[in-house]
Protein backbone atom coordinates (compact mmCIF):
# COMPACT_ATOMS: atom_id res chain seq x y z
CA UNK A 1 0.00 0.00 0.00
CA UNK A 2 0.93 3.35 -0.93
CA UNK A 3 0.41 6.72 0.84
CA UNK A 4 -0.05 9.61 -2.33
CA UNK A 5 0.67 13.14 -1.41
CA UNK A 6 -0.56 12.53 1.99
CA UNK A 7 -3.48 12.07 1.66
CA UNK A 8 -5.82 8.92 1.92
CA UNK A 9 -3.49 5.82 1.02
CA UNK A 10 -4.16 3.96 -2.36
CA UNK A 11 -3.41 0.31 -3.32
CA UNK A 12 -1.69 -0.40 -6.81
CA UNK A 13 -5.14 -2.72 -7.88
CA UNK A 14 -2.71 -3.87 -10.88
CA UNK A 15 0.06 -3.29 -13.21
CA UNK A 16 0.48 -3.80 -16.88
CA UNK A 17 4.03 -4.23 -18.21
CA UNK A 18 5.15 -4.08 -22.12
CA UNK A 19 8.78 -4.26 -22.09
CA UNK A 20 9.91 -4.40 -26.01
CA UNK A 21 13.90 -4.59 -26.93
CA UNK A 22 14.87 -4.60 -30.71
CA UNK A 23 12.43 -2.39 -32.18
CA UNK A 24 13.67 -1.11 -35.79
CA UNK A 25 10.17 1.56 -36.01
CA UNK A 26 10.82 4.46 -37.98
CA UNK A 27 7.72 7.46 -39.05
CA UNK A 28 8.71 10.45 -41.65
CA UNK A 29 4.80 12.08 -39.51
CA UNK A 30 5.23 15.76 -39.11
CA UNK A 31 2.11 14.71 -36.64
CA UNK A 32 1.58 12.77 -33.97
CA UNK A 33 1.00 9.29 -34.96
CA UNK A 34 1.33 5.50 -33.42
CA UNK A 35 4.97 4.12 -32.84
CA UNK A 36 3.47 0.59 -32.68
CA UNK A 37 -0.05 -0.25 -32.06
CA UNK A 38 0.70 -3.36 -29.72
CA UNK A 39 4.36 -3.03 -29.18
CA UNK A 40 4.29 0.34 -27.86
CA UNK A 41 0.87 0.43 -26.10
CA UNK A 42 -0.29 -1.05 -22.80
CA UNK A 43 -4.19 -1.92 -21.95
CA UNK A 44 -5.66 -2.04 -18.49
CA UNK A 45 -9.22 -2.98 -17.48
CA UNK A 46 -9.95 -0.78 -15.00
CA UNK A 47 -12.19 -0.79 -12.23
CA UNK A 48 -12.66 2.98 -11.79
CA UNK A 49 -9.19 4.20 -10.20
CA UNK A 50 -6.75 6.26 -11.38
CA UNK A 51 -3.76 4.70 -14.06
CA UNK A 52 -0.21 6.12 -14.02
CA UNK A 53 1.96 5.36 -16.89
CA UNK A 54 5.42 5.54 -16.75
CA UNK A 55 7.26 5.09 -20.05
CA UNK A 56 10.88 4.90 -21.31
CA UNK A 57 11.56 5.13 -25.32
CA UNK A 58 14.83 5.81 -27.00
CA UNK A 59 14.87 7.20 -30.53
CA UNK A 60 17.17 9.08 -32.74
CA UNK A 61 16.99 11.39 -35.79
CA UNK A 62 17.48 8.77 -38.36
CA UNK A 63 18.14 11.21 -41.63
CA UNK A 64 20.65 13.47 -39.34
CA UNK A 65 18.98 16.66 -39.89
CA UNK A 66 19.31 17.70 -36.09
CA UNK A 67 15.64 18.74 -36.63
CA UNK A 68 13.20 18.65 -33.56
CA UNK A 69 11.33 15.48 -32.76
CA UNK A 70 8.47 14.40 -29.83
CA UNK A 71 6.96 12.05 -27.83
CA UNK A 72 4.19 11.55 -25.98
CA UNK A 73 1.70 9.56 -24.43
CA UNK A 74 -1.82 9.36 -25.93
CA UNK A 75 -4.98 7.49 -23.65
CA UNK A 76 -7.28 5.91 -25.99
CA UNK A 77 -7.37 8.00 -28.89
CA UNK A 78 -7.90 11.24 -26.73
CA UNK A 79 -5.10 13.94 -27.21
CA UNK A 80 -1.35 13.88 -26.70
CA UNK A 81 -0.39 14.08 -22.94
CA UNK A 82 3.14 14.47 -21.33
CA UNK A 83 4.94 15.90 -24.69
CA UNK A 84 8.73 16.25 -24.90
CA UNK A 85 10.18 17.84 -27.41
CA UNK A 86 13.96 17.03 -28.47
CA UNK A 87 16.80 17.83 -30.83
CA UNK A 88 19.23 15.68 -31.17
CA UNK A 89 22.56 17.20 -30.46
CA UNK A 90 23.99 14.86 -32.10
CA UNK A 91 21.89 13.04 -34.98
CA UNK A 92 23.82 9.94 -34.84
CA UNK A 93 23.03 8.42 -31.58
CA UNK A 94 20.18 7.58 -29.92
CA UNK A 95 18.41 9.75 -26.91
CA UNK A 96 16.27 8.19 -24.15
CA UNK A 97 13.88 10.12 -22.88
CA UNK A 98 11.27 8.88 -19.62
CA UNK A 99 7.62 10.18 -19.43
CA UNK A 100 5.34 9.69 -17.10
CA UNK A 101 1.29 10.60 -16.25
CA UNK A 102 -1.53 10.09 -14.51
CA UNK A 103 -5.20 9.94 -15.10
CA UNK A 104 -7.28 10.45 -12.62
CA UNK A 105 -11.18 9.15 -12.06
CA UNK A 106 -11.31 7.03 -15.22
CA UNK A 107 -14.33 4.85 -15.70
CA UNK A 108 -14.21 1.58 -15.41
CA UNK A 109 -13.45 -0.76 -18.23
CA UNK A 110 -10.73 -1.07 -20.77
CA UNK A 111 -8.09 1.66 -21.30
CA UNK A 112 -5.59 1.65 -23.97
CA UNK A 113 -2.35 3.60 -23.56
CA UNK A 114 0.04 4.52 -26.74
CA UNK A 115 3.25 5.79 -27.28
CA UNK A 116 3.11 8.28 -30.28
CA UNK A 117 6.09 10.22 -31.56
CA UNK A 118 6.00 12.87 -34.59
CA UNK A 119 9.23 15.09 -36.48
CA UNK A 120 9.29 17.83 -38.32
CA UNK A 121 8.84 17.34 -41.77
CA UNK A 122 11.16 15.59 -44.17
CA UNK A 123 13.28 14.16 -41.82
CA UNK A 124 12.83 10.88 -40.54
CA UNK A 125 12.81 9.54 -36.59
CA UNK A 126 14.17 6.09 -35.62
CA UNK A 127 13.37 3.77 -32.48
CA UNK A 128 16.64 3.17 -30.40
CA UNK A 129 15.97 -0.17 -30.08
CA UNK A 130 14.37 -0.58 -26.13
CA UNK A 131 11.09 0.31 -25.18
CA UNK A 132 10.01 -0.22 -21.62
CA UNK A 133 6.20 1.22 -20.49
CA UNK A 134 4.59 0.10 -17.39
CA UNK A 135 0.83 1.14 -16.61
CA UNK A 136 -0.05 0.73 -12.92
CA UNK A 137 -3.90 1.01 -11.93
CA UNK A 138 -4.74 2.82 -8.54
CA UNK A 139 -7.45 2.90 -6.18
CA UNK A 140 -8.23 4.36 -2.66
CA UNK B 1 13.93 -5.78 -43.50
CA UNK B 2 14.48 -3.64 -46.99
CA UNK B 3 16.58 -0.34 -46.12
CA UNK B 4 14.37 2.14 -47.45
CA UNK B 5 15.13 6.39 -47.33
CA UNK B 6 11.45 7.32 -46.71
CA UNK B 7 11.80 11.02 -46.89
CA UNK B 8 12.99 10.16 -50.56
CA UNK B 9 10.23 7.34 -51.18
CA UNK B 10 7.65 9.71 -49.69
CA UNK B 11 8.88 12.19 -52.80
CA UNK B 12 8.63 9.28 -55.40
CA UNK B 13 5.03 8.74 -54.11
CA UNK B 14 3.62 11.98 -54.33
CA UNK B 15 5.19 12.59 -57.71
CA UNK B 16 3.67 9.33 -58.95
CA UNK B 17 0.22 10.80 -57.68
CA UNK B 18 0.06 8.46 -54.72
CA UNK B 19 -0.60 10.74 -52.06
CA UNK B 20 -0.10 9.47 -48.39
CA UNK B 21 0.37 11.89 -45.37
CA UNK B 22 3.64 10.47 -43.75
CA UNK B 23 5.33 6.72 -44.34
CA UNK B 24 6.67 4.61 -41.47
CA UNK B 25 7.77 1.41 -41.16
CA UNK B 26 7.61 -1.59 -38.12
CA UNK B 27 8.57 -5.31 -38.91
CA UNK B 28 6.42 -6.25 -41.58
CA UNK B 29 7.28 -3.22 -43.81
CA UNK B 30 6.12 0.01 -44.90
CA UNK B 31 2.98 1.51 -44.37
CA UNK B 32 1.03 4.90 -43.64
CA UNK B 33 -1.77 6.35 -41.02
CA UNK B 34 -4.87 7.40 -40.98
CA UNK B 35 -6.60 10.33 -39.78
CA UNK B 36 -5.93 8.78 -36.13
CA UNK B 37 -2.24 8.25 -36.44
CA UNK B 38 -3.21 4.86 -37.01
CA UNK B 39 -1.14 2.58 -39.13
CA UNK B 40 -2.67 1.30 -42.45
CA UNK B 41 -1.44 -0.41 -45.49
CA UNK B 42 0.02 1.70 -48.54
CA UNK B 43 -2.79 1.84 -51.21
CA UNK B 44 -1.81 -0.69 -53.78
CA UNK B 45 -0.78 1.53 -56.41
CA UNK B 46 2.31 2.40 -54.39
CA UNK B 47 3.83 -0.93 -54.60
CA UNK B 48 5.21 -0.18 -57.99
CA UNK B 49 6.97 2.66 -56.62
CA UNK B 50 8.50 1.52 -53.98
CA UNK B 51 10.14 -2.19 -55.51
CA UNK B 52 11.26 0.63 -57.80
CA UNK B 53 12.53 2.83 -55.12
CA UNK B 54 16.67 3.22 -54.71
CA UNK B 55 17.49 5.02 -51.53
CA UNK B 56 20.25 7.71 -51.67
CA UNK B 57 22.18 7.61 -48.24
CA UNK B 58 20.78 9.93 -45.59
CA UNK B 59 22.62 12.66 -44.10
CA UNK B 60 23.05 9.85 -41.05
CA UNK B 61 24.28 6.81 -43.29
CA UNK B 62 26.59 9.44 -45.05
CA UNK B 63 28.06 11.06 -41.84
CA UNK B 64 28.43 6.84 -40.42
CA UNK B 65 30.51 6.06 -43.39
CA UNK B 66 32.64 9.22 -43.18
CA UNK B 67 33.56 8.44 -39.23
CA UNK B 68 34.01 4.91 -39.77
CA UNK B 69 36.42 5.13 -42.69
CA UNK B 70 38.53 7.38 -40.76
CA UNK B 71 41.99 6.20 -40.00
CA UNK B 72 41.92 8.84 -37.33
CA UNK B 73 42.27 6.86 -33.89
CA UNK B 74 40.85 9.67 -31.86
CA UNK B 75 38.15 9.71 -34.57
CA UNK B 76 37.85 5.41 -34.15
CA UNK B 77 37.89 6.08 -30.14
CA UNK B 78 34.81 8.10 -30.17
CA UNK B 79 33.33 5.85 -32.75
CA UNK B 80 33.91 2.96 -30.55
CA UNK B 81 33.04 4.97 -27.38
CA UNK B 82 29.93 6.08 -28.75
CA UNK B 83 28.96 2.57 -30.05
CA UNK B 84 28.69 3.19 -33.90
CA UNK B 85 31.34 0.98 -34.77
CA UNK B 86 29.26 -2.06 -35.98
CA UNK B 87 27.49 -1.86 -39.42
CA UNK B 88 23.51 -1.13 -38.12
Amino acid sequence: MATIGGSAPYDVTQRVPNNQTGLTNTTTSATFVDIDATKVAATVVTTGGDLEVTWVFAAQDNTGSGNTWRLALALDGAAEVSVVGMRSAIPISATVVTLSYLWQGLAAGSHTVKGRWRIDSGDTLAAGGSSFMTAKEYRR
Amino acid sequence: MMNHNLPQLHAELTKAGVNVPALGTDDSGIHTYDAAGAAIPLPKAAAKIVKAHKPTPTQREALLSIVRASEDPAIQALVRLLGLADAE
